[in-house]
């Protein structure tokens, strides 16, 4: 009986640590930045919170986009001058470095700037990401001033996230040799390939939460092409991804025992695949045959070397 | 047959509609198409786009009476009526009960500018529809009651349907908003089709003036341009897909090479195909063009 009591409070204990815990989780912002900031205000009492089941009344029509990551929660301020002027801050918890990266490559245009993880700055926009947080902070209007207010508050921020975080390591596996960085987009689900790249209605990849993917842009001698990676957590997968891309995309058919397929399309450009265990590795709209294999091979041969 | 990349640059699956976002490789960059698209000589759809540059201000401010001139000059061009009460009165009746629909979407922050939901009124109080009568709001009006919508949508390039204008302004009345979005955008156009709604819509007038052109899903201010434009029509689909071609000619301006809006707004086809809404094969619009045509894109 005893025994079952200590069970019970430790469990009690236990309960109340987890939700101290979640709770200083979700107030991240109030120990990231100050109420006032150069004149600007905010209420810390009005930040709002949301979380996966709720980020549609915050953004109703686009929280699929953060709901195909490990998103967990947002927190939103709003500082404001007197005179009508607005800056909003955003911050995500994409629940891990990987996913917050992911969500920030969704939109890479901007300006880069020295403000947490590849910050980026435009027309009033900051962006960056840093450890499993993603950060906007937004200015209804551009003024040199305005400027300088998010600038600051991001630097505030970052400062404050204490973990780095790293890229997805599938990002390393994109050969370096024609790369265009800028380009490198990074999701699990089709929802996210889609907003990126056309390729089917179906998701003849095989898409979904437990997969990675990794689509990137390379400049080649004769042109461009896209690379895109797919990750998956069996070799059976990878597999029957390479056999759906085979019967749904490509006209001519694969053997399960092929790993490398490639065609010239009737748009004049070329499009290859080439299984490696669990990862597939798919060349879209490449100039040539010959620079389509070569790109596959030149991934085939990173995928080892990441992951070996 | 799978619905593929492949397919769709053929035609096979979604009609005209890669060619009106470039996967075919039309000469976008000019905005001149190889078959010179909405220059339809004996047109299903007729449209009117009215640009000037007093619209908006270089601190992006909507210039009120000058967007109110603009409204007035695209219902007069599309009335075929040199007056504007007679061009007004073409499309709706002092007995009318009206639900103005505009587009409000507060986070994303591009949504109808009030200027012309204020225009839009101003000439429905002209007719002698008292303002008891007149239901402006993004979605909530007592629908069974109205005899006439007037859909007026801002523009915007959209993560998940591709494209959000006219056809996709009237998801709000489905109360099934997220239902319409990815997969399910093919949809969009049933909304027209509710009974309470289906032939009501008599007049569209698409706020222009400060468009999105980017990938989303939150809004980015590089992506948005002030094309100080209104664009008139009674038919949605043609409405949309020329909305869209425009949007397509400023992303790929904006990149210096082809930047195909994503996903594709399939819904167009579809709306056309499936719903019979209305036009989107750009050969079959005509677009009549007043005003100020610098960078007009079309």
């Amino acid at each position: 009986m005893e025994k079952r009591g200590i069970v019970a409070v430790l469990f009690g204990l236990a309960a109340v640590s987890c939700v101290l815990r979640a709770a200083d989780e979700t107030l991240m912002l109030k120990r990231l930045l100050p109420a006032e900031i150069a004149g600007w205000r905010a209420d810390p009492a009005a930040d709002k919170a949301f979380t996966r089941d709720t980020i549609f009344t915050y953004m109703d029509g686009a929280g699929e986009l953060y709901l195909a990551y490990a998103f967990r929660g947002l927190e939103v301020r709003e500082y404001t001058d007197g005179r009508g002027g607005s800056i909003a801050v955003e911050l995500y918890d994409m629940g891990k470095p990987a996913d917050a990266f992911g969500i920030f490559t969704q939109d890479r245009d901007g300006e880069a700037t020295a403000v947490g993880r590849e910050g980026l700055y435009g027309a009033g926009l900051l962006r960056f990401w840093k450890g499993r947080f993603f950060v906007r902070i937004l200015a209804d209007r551009e003024t040199e001033e305005t400027k300088r207010i998010v600038l600051g508050l991001g630097v505030r921020a970052a400062a404050r996230l204490a973990d780095e975080g790293d890229r997805p390591r599938l990002v390393a596996a994109l050969p370096a040799a024609g790369l265009e960085a800028g380009t490198v987009r990074y999701f699990h689900q089709q929802v996210s390939l889609n907003s990126h790249y056309y390729l089917a209605d179906e998701n003849v990849l095989g898409l979904g939460e437990a997969t990675e993917a990794v689509l990137a842009t390379y400049r080649l001698p004769q042109g461009k092409a896209m690379l895109l990676l797919s990750k998956y957590s069996r070799a059976d997968d990878a597999r029957r991804a390479y056999l759906r891309l085979c019967e749904g995309f490509f006209s001519e058919p694969c053997r399960p025992s092929d790993e490398l397929h490639i065609e010239r399309l009737e748009s004049g450009d070329s499009a290859g695949v080439k299984r490696n265990g669990s990862f597939l590795a798919l060349v879209l709209e490449a100039p040539d045959a010959a620079e389509c294999e070569k790109l596959l091979l030149a991934a085939a041969k990173t995928i080892q070397e990441v992951f070996r | 047959m799978k619905t593929t990349r492949r397919s769709f640059m053929r035609g096979a699956a979604y009609g005209t509609l890669g060619a009106v976002i470039s996967l075919d490789a039309l000469d976008s960059l000019g905005g001149t198409g190889r078959a010179a698209p909405f220059a339809a000589p004996d047109p299903a759809s007729r449209l009117v786009l009215v640009r000037d540059e007093a619209a908006v201000d270089e601190g992006h401010l909507v210039n009120a009476p000058v967007v109110a001139t603009m409204v007035d000059r695209a219902v007069q061009e599309l009335a075929g009526e040199a007056d504007i009460r007679r061009a007004w009165a073409r499309f709706f009746k002092p007995e009318d009960t009206v639900a103005v629909k505009f587009t409000h979407c507060g986070w994303m922050r591009v949504h109808t500018e009030q200027a012309v939901v204020d225009a839009v009124i101003a000439r429905l109080k002209d007719l002698g529809i008292p303002a008891g009568r007149i239901h402006a709001a993004d979605g909530g009006q007592p629908l069974k009651e109205c005899t006439a919508l007037v859909n007026i949508p801002s523009v915007k390039v959209h993560t998940l349907t591709g494209f959000a204008g006219a056809v996709k302004n009237y998801i709000n009345f489905t109360g099934r908003e997220s239902s319409y979005h990815a997969d399910g955008n093919v949809k969009l156009a049933e909304s027209f089709l509710l009974p309470d709604i289906k032939g009501k819509t008599r007049l569209i007038i698409v706020d222009f003036l400060r468009p999105y052109f980017g990938p989303g899903p939150q809004i980015n201010p590089l992506h948005r341009w002030d094309y100080k434009g209104v664009l008139a029509g009674t038919d949605p689909v043609a409405v949309d897909t020329t909305a869209l071609r425009i949007c397509q000619v400023k992303r790929d301006a904006f990149k210096g090479e082809p930047w195909p809006v994503m996903p594709p707004p399939r819904f167009l086809a579809a709306a056309e195909r499936d719903f019979k809404l209305g036009t989107a094969d750009p050969q079959k619009i005509q677009v009549v063009k007043l005003g100020w045509d610098k960078d007009i894109l079309i």
